[in-house]
C-alpha cells in the first residue's frame, strides 16, 4: 500500500474509555446481559446434539488456526447484511477469537429480534483452544 | 505488496496478547503519546479497524471506521498521502 508511517494504539478503545478521553458513546443496542458458556459446556451440547446454531464471528484469517466442528462463519464485519444466515427459533452460541466481541454481537442480534443468545467464554482462542478441545479446519 | 503485507500485518497484531507484542519490533504508541497528538491536532489520521457494528456505539472522537477486512480488499478507502501518519486502533490486547 505504500505508507510509510503506521503505528498502532494497541492499548485500544478500552483504555482511551477508561480515561475519560473523547469518545462517541451511544447505546444502540439493547443493554442486555448474554450468558456466557464454558467451552466444556459448548462441547456437552454439540455432543448432545443440542438443537444450537453456533456462529462463528471471526474473519477468514483468524479461521486458519481452526475451527468448532458443525459450527457457522459470518464474518462480525458483514453480520448485519447476513441475517437471513443466522436461524431464528435456535439458540445462538456466538464465538469469537477471545471472547472480546461477542457481547457487542449479541446485543445487535438481540436488536433484530434474537432471544436465545450465549457466548462462548474465552472465545474460541483464550476458551476452546485453551481447554484443548477438538478443531477442525 | 511487501508494504500491504506489513499493514496487514500491523492490524492483525494489535489483537495479539501482550506477550506477543513484547517480542515484535512493530511501531506502537501510547494512550499518553497518542493523547498528545490528539491534543495538538496533529496530521493524521485515526482509524478503527473495528466492525461497523461495534463502531456504531464505540469509538474515538475524529476516528473514521476501515474495517480489517475492508482494507484487506482494497475497499477501505486511505488518504492518497502515503507519508501522513495512520494511527489504528481496535479493542485492545486481551
Amino acid at each position: 500500500m505504500g505508507y510509510t508511517n503506521v503505528v498502532v494504539y494497541n492499548e485500544g478503545l478500552p483504555e482511551w474509555i477508561k480515561r475519560g478521553y473523547p469518545a462517541n458513546l451511544k447505546q444502540v443496542y439493547p443493554k442486555i446481559e448474554i450468558p456466557v458458556v464454558p467451552a466444556a459446556d459448548l462441547k456437552a451440547m454439540i455432543d448432545r446434539k443440542e438443537n444450537i446454531f453456533i456462529l462463528d464471528i471471526r474473519d477468514e484469517d483468524d479461521l486458519k488456526g481452526g475451527t468448532i466442528a458443525g459450527s457457522r462463519n459470518i464474518d462480525l464485519e458483514v453480520l448485519d447484511a447476513s441475517l437471513s444466515k443466522v436461524p431464528k427459533g435456535k439458540k445462538i452460541v456466538i464465538v469469537d477469537l477471545h471472547g472480546k466481541q461477542t457481547m457487542m454481537a449479541g446485543r445487535f442480534l438481540a436488536s433484530k429480534g434474537y432471544d436465545n443468545l450465549v457466548r462462548l467464554d474465552g472465545g474460541f482462542a483464550s476458551g476452546w483452544l485453551k481447554e484443548g478441545l477438538p478443531i477442525a479446519k | 505488496m511487501k508494504r500491504a503485507g506489513y499493514l496487514l500485518f500491523v492490524l492483525w497484531f494489535c489483537l495479539l496478547p501482550l506477550a506477543a507484542r513484547a517480542q515484535s519490533s512493530i511501531p506502537f504508541i501510547t494512550t499518553d503519546e497518542l493523547k498528545k497528538i490528539y491534543d495538538a491536532k496533529g496530521d493524521f489520521l485515526l482509524i478503527n479497524a473495528l466492525s461497523p457494528i461495534e463502531y456504531a456505539e464505540e469509538s474515538i472522537v475524529g476516528s473514521v471506521n476501515i474495517p480489517y477486512s475492508s482494507l484487506k480488499d482494497g475497499k477501505g478507502k486511505l488518504p492518497e498521502n502515503k507519508a501522513k501518519k495512520l494511527v489504528f486502533y481496535c479493542k485492545g490486547p486481551k
